[in-house]
């Protein structure tokens, strides 16, 4: 007996021993394959969950059609800091490498300079100069092409990758405000133009009782400033002010009126100015403190609550209302302008649109030609567009006589003549072995982007239909903000390196300042001074120095 | 009777001979150790990054030295002492109010004599404990929604008022972060001194019965004794991980207008390490390792003062 448990003791303990040392052998075999065929191109590919093929796949086989040659998968993690993460594990391993890279633009622009200057990628400037190498490339039109260049060169002034050019203008402008135009209707108000009237209209919003229950539960501007996407109600009132793109790209910094000198906007008069009139509101009590604490859940629910309680808010996204068609919340609001302030300015955040770094070529490549060959495929018109959308006949069309019988809401603003394609399978929202999910650099006009009509839902376009904001978005929002904006930039690593404290703390102060200072928690008039000292002390003047210089070199 | 310690073989002998006598236990201990070496002691030679300026092309050995650099630049941000400060404010707070709890908790669970209802509320308050923390803290804002939640409604109906924004207050912040992990953690960190309890020699309390003592006076004289020892060790434990504030948490709870005060040292880290455009690993690391040396000072004390106290410690 004593020996049987014994026999079973040892067995038990060996296997549990040799499982836990065999799961840290299994992953050798990945890159057994790679010296097998010497025409086969290794791409290194972020994956996507939605494609569930990459082999027998329908973009691998048309660009393998194309090229004449195989391609090879090494798959990256479809998450952003593990492909970062990823390749700063094969930077510093140097073997198995793959021949390119096709990041869906995860590397930011520091990380691409990093490994570009130390000769870990491919420096790519004469290759993309010469049409011969690269004719796809230099066929695009010379304007958006500079564009392009400029984007993919570095802080060192050399290209180390090829990017997406797809600029749209319904995303660069989020912050979208709506106000309750059935409540103006009952109180027999206009839709307030200017930043006083807007004050009126709330007022009158709170002690009218516009929603009919009874009770004074009405919230005048509400939103939510942990949103990505527009939902910030205080950023697009701070630019009836000064112009500030938000916090997000370059952390808020923007350029002063000559479009030359870099300038931090929230030290500014007009800033504090901004300040004094939401500050007014709140005590008013028709600006909720909710907008500072409020998670997206809880936002979204107040918009969609019943009876209707918000007055005024901003949202990039409709999805916030539900079902926005039938949505009983969403038909009473009214997409209106940016308000004016009282100096006249009317700005909303605005980001310049920023090509994505997609595709990087590795120096310890032996088949140079072939991933050459493969970047510049890329920038053909009809790959950019199968590999966004998919096959032809099949997940979109150019049939004129399909065309003519679509429309979409840039031509309803008269803004283009007609369609160049409508997309109709639904290959997007799908898991799909059709494409690669849009990863790699691509070439795409503005035209061409809003030429296009989503028919995937088997739903015409309506002219009627108050959901379909796209081209009243461009006429309203699209120009709304100063004429030279401040690019995102690149630091040299020098740069980067000093100004990293400011960097993470800053905008967030910023931001914290600004409900403080709404919220009533700090005093406008009294604590401003510590508050521009408090950024003193924190490095601005460096930040804004290093910014200069890094605006400088562009 | 026989002597139990006489009984097992070898106890004086030498170590190898020990091994070999009990090897099948020690087989099993292999596999933990192994896991203790890959994950907690390899790693922990990453830690020299923080004397390093880290480049990725270079690696973790081959980068440069810069000696105390990245801890000079994190003691002379204007962050550190506000962060140093809700660091500790939190977490001693924290341990204060979350260690007790969970003992009285299980005395008086103890004490009940329906054993049904006691079952019944040991499930009960055990099962917050398998709710994530997003999921936790989202029910956390939504029960503290000042115009829907709980807290709203309920301040409305009594007072006929609208509630002020509790969560707008930074103030408060340390109190919802300690009071929702008391909800959340009382029940299952109580499982160990309920077990304790039932381990007591049921002897005790009827010579104490006979003696005369009270209900009262067993729990004073034979149960809280009795969990001395674990309790002690428990609490070095707790103190072990004081300055590793759960992040997660932390995270999710904060906004604009609570920053002042829930900002702590692991969420910086993350936020120079990861979260900002240019990541600097070194400065997140120098940051860690001085997180670690202050919880390293505190465990130390705490253990020590446990040993004098009741002569138990971890080490």
């Amino acid at each position: 007996m004593c020996k049987v448990s014994k026999i079973a003791a040892f067995g038990l303990a060996s296997v549990l021993v040799l499982t836990s040392l065999a799961s840290c052998g299994g992953s050798k075999e990945s890159g057994a394959s790679s010296q097998s065929g010497e025409k086969k191109l290794r791409v290194g590919l972020t994956t996507s969950s939605m494609v569930t093929d990459y082999e027998d796949n329908y973009f691998t086989n048309y660009l393998e059609e194309k090229l004449g040659f195989e391609l090879e998968f090494y798959m990256l993690p479809a998450d952003a800091a593990e492909t970062r993460t990823k390749v700063a594990l094969m930077a510093t391993s140097n073997e198995d490498l793959p021949d390119v890279l096709v990041v869906d633009g995860h590397l930011t622009n520091e990380m691409i300079l990093e490994y570009g200057s130390n000769g870990f990628f491919m420096e790519l400037d004469d290759i993309t100069k010469d049409a011969a190498r690269m004719p796809n490339y230099n066929a695009i039109p010379a304007e958006d092409r500079k564009l392009m260049d400029k984007a993919q060169t570095m802080a060192d002034g050399h290209m180390y990758s090829l990017s997406a050019w797809e600029p749209e203008t319904w995303n660069l402008t989020p912050n979208r405000m709506f106000i309750n135009k059935a409540w103006l209707d009952k109180l027999g108000l206009q839709p307030p133009k200017t930043t006083d009237e807007l004050k009126k209209v709330l007022i009158a919003m709170r002690d009218g009782d516009p929603n009919g229950n009874g009770i004074k539960d009405e919230i005048g501007v509400y939103g939510f400033s942990g949103g990505g996407y527009g939902e910030n109600t205080t950023a697009a009132l701070m630019n009836s002010f000064v112009f500030w793109n938000g916090g997000g790209v370059n952390g808020g910094l923007a350029l002063d009126k000559d479009g030359k000198t870099v300038i931090a906007p929230f030290v500014s008069e007009e800033w504090r100015d901004g300040l004094r009139y939401m500050n007014d509101l709140y005590k008013e009590g028709v600006l909720s403190a909710n907008i500072f604490t409020d998670d997206y859940q809880t936002f979204k629910a107040l918009l969609n609550q019943d009876p209707q309680v918000v007055g005024v808010t901003t949202a990039g996204s409709l999805s916030n209302w539900p079902d926005v068609i039938n949505n009983a919340n969403y038909a009473e609001m009214l997409f209106i302008e940016p308000l004016k302030g009282p100096k006249g300015v009317q700005y909303t955040p605005y980001a310049e649109f920023t090509p994505t770094q997609e595709l990087m070529i590795l120096s310890s490549t032996d088949k140079l030609d072939m991933a050459v060959k493969f970047a510049d495929q890329f920038f053909d018109h009809d790959t950019s567009i199968i590999e966004r959308y998919g096959q032809e006949g099949v997940d979109w069309t150019r049939e004129p006589s399909v065309l003519a019988e679509h429309s979409n809401a840039y031509i309803a603003e008269g803004l283009y003549d007609k369609l160049s394609l409508v997309i109709t399978s639904t290959v997007w929202a799908d898991n799909q072995k059709q494409t690669w999910r849009n990863h790699g650099p691509r070439y795409a006009g503005l035209e061409m982007g809003n030429t296009t009509y989503d028919f995937s839902a088997g739903k015409k376009f309506d002219p009627e239909d108050t959901s379909q904001l796209f081209g009243k978005n461009y006429k309203m929002y699209y120009d709304k903000h100063p004429q030279k904006v401040l690019p995102a930039l690149k630091y040299t690593m020098d740069e980067a390196e000093q100004i990293q404290d400011q960097l993470t703390t800053i905008p967030d102060f910023v931001k914290q300042s600004l409900a403080e200072f709404v919220t009533g928690m700090r005093d406008v008039d009294k604590d401003w001074d510590s508050y521009l000292k408090m950024l003193d002390d924190m490095g601005l003047k460096q930040w804004i120095k290093n910014a200069q210089t890094a605006y400088d070199r562009n | 009777m026989t002597n139990r310690t006489e009984a097992l073989p070898g106890n004086n002998k030498k170590l190898s001979k020990r091994i070999v006598a009990r090897w099948q236990l020690y087989l099993l201990l292999v596999l933990p150790i192994l896991y203790l070496i890959v994950f907690s002691y390899v790693p922990m030679g990453g830690l020299v990054l923080a004397f390093k300026k880290y480049n990725a092309a270079k690696g973790i050995w081959g980068s440069q030295w810069v000696g105390l650099d990245n801890f000079r630049k994190f003691f002379s941000s204007y962050k550190s002492i506000t962060v140093i400060k809700n660091t500790l404010t939190i977490s001693l707070y924290s341990l204060v109010i979350s260690f007790p709890i969970p003992i009285i908790f299980a005395l008086l669970l103890n004490a009940m004599i329906c054993d049904k209802y006691r079952k019944v509320i040991q499930t009960v308050t055990y099962i917050p404990y398998f709710i994530s923390t997003v999921v936790m803290v989202g029910l956390v804002f939504q029960v503290l929604d000042s115009r829907n939640g709980l807290y709203g409604s309920l301040y409305h109906l009594m007072t006929g008022m609208p509630a002020a924004n509790i969560l707008a207050d930074g103030r408060l912040f340390k109190h919802i972060y300690v009071w929702s992990g008391v909800w959340q953690t009382t029940g299952y960190s109580a499982i160990i001194y309920i077990a304790a309890l039932t381990g007591v020699d049921q002897s005790l309390h009827e010579a104490a019965k006979i003696d005369g003592a009270n209900r009262l006076q067993r729990m004073m004289y034979v149960d809280i004794p009795a969990i001395l020892p674990t309790a002690s060790i428990m609490l070095v434990l707790a103190v072990g991980n004081t300055m590793n504030l759960g992040y997660e948490k932390v995270l999710l709870m904060q906004n604009d207008l609570n920053l002042n005060y829930s900002e702590v040292i692991s969420t910086y880290v993350y936020k120079v390490g990861l979260a900002s455009g240019i990541t600097n690993f070194s400065l997140s690391t120098a940051i860690g390792v001085f997180n670690s040396l202050v919880n390293f000072v505190l465990l130390t004390l705490a253990n020590w003062v446990c040993k004098r106290l009741n002569g138990s410690g971890i080490f």
